[in-house]
């Protein structure tokens, strides 16, 4: 699927901005944002298809953007990137209502594949 | 030693548990700017860029080492994540799978491989990690010891019993013909050592020419 729209969220800004750059190479359309505070502000401010957000952050956590996102009763679908063999934190966010999650480093196409099916999985 | 894990042992586990996530994000925007500059090599043609397939033959390379950084830090993670609690339910394939590869350096350093061929099924047994660790490790590290140059230790887990599990570390057979582990006078320090340790998992160690066997019971 072309022009997905995808926000991507993690503090680690070099990965991220380079993420989204691969991502756009890939034809989606992305936005970036380094904290989970912003991230829910432009998620009020903008429509977007999935969310990548990091479990692992400063001040607000994946897991708390998360159960933000549910309190404002969002369907968006969220993949959570968690530490490598972190599978536990995969699961937990899941039961919070994460459609799917990858561990970092991550594989590319393996993202593109989850945000490709969470958006079908979401229609 | 007292058979409890010390407060020091906790410490070290959690700075190094700490640093392993960073490593990770390091590793993490390595693979992504490395991957980036694939993408953008594949939109360029061999015309405009004559090292092209140079180019992209080093970030090949780059991107197995990651690979291989990861692997190591995800054992290495683990490994000082079991500092974490006094006793845990473990998986014993998953424990001895770690110690192999985090023992690899070791072995390599006297050109002997280290192999452990362990079957997928779980084996859940609770235990003092921290202490499970440190006796496969000695277990490895006389086995290594005793033996010459260019071997192989086959390591294997053996259920005899409920409960009761045999940890093989079997030498290769080129060992008849140069050396005997099980000559205690070559490596007194070390095989000193390995009952101490065995003593902390209630374990037992039996030495046999070309094999060292750990055996653990009651861990149902």
């Amino acid at each position: 699927m072309k022009n997905l729209k995808i926000l991507l969220v993690d503090d680690e800004v070099e990965f991220v901005t380079t993420l989204a750059e691969r991502l756009r190479l890939r034809e989606f359309q992305t936005e970036i944002s380094a904290d989970g505070e912003e991230a829910l502000n432009l998620f009020d401010a903008s429509v977007f298809d999935v969310i990548v957000l990091d479990v692992f952050m400063p001040g607000m956590s994946g897991f708390d953007v998360l159960k933000e996102l549910k309190k404002r009763s969002s369907n968006i679908p969220v993949i959570l990137l968690t530490g490598h063999g972190a599978t536990e934190e995969g699961v937990e966010g899941m039961s919070l209502g994460a459609f799917d999650y990858l561990m970092k480093p991550i594989d590319i196409e393996e993202l593109t594949e989850k945000i490709n099916a969470a958006v079908k999985g979401n229609k | 030693m007292d058979n409890k894990r010390s407060d020091e042992i906790e410490f070290f586990g959690k700075i190094t548990a700490g640093i392993t996530h960073e490593l990770k994000n390091v590793l993490a925007v390595i693979k992504e700017t490395s991957g980036l500059m694939g993408d953008l090599m594949d939109l360029t043609d061999t015309k405009s860029f004559q090292h092209k397939e140079r180019f992209q033959k080093s970030l090949s390379t780059i991107q197995k080492q990651i690979e291989n950084g990861v692997t190591l830090l995800t054992h290495l993670n683990k490994f000082a994540h079991a500092t974490d609690k006094e006793k845990a339910e473990i998986d014993l394939h998953e424990t001895v799978q770690e110690m192999t590869v985090l023992c690899g350096r070791y072995a390599r350093l006297k050109n002997i491989t280290l192999n452990a061929q362990l079957p997928d099924r779980i084996r859940k047994i609770t235990i003092c990690q921290v202490f499970l660790q440190m006796i496969l490790f000695s277990c490895i590290e006389y086995c290594i010891s005793g033996l010459p140059q260019q071997n192989q230790i086959d390591i294997s887990i053996l259920q005899k019993d409920k409960g009761d599990y045999e940890i093989k570390f079997d030498c290769s057979d080129e060992l008849a013909d140069s050396g005997d582990i099980s000559a205690e006078k070559s490596h007194p320090n070390l095989l000193d050592k390995l009952k101490k340790t065995a003593a902390l998992v209630q374990g037992e160690v039996f030495i046999e020419p070309s094999a060292v066997s750990l055996r653990l019971s009651s861990y149902a």
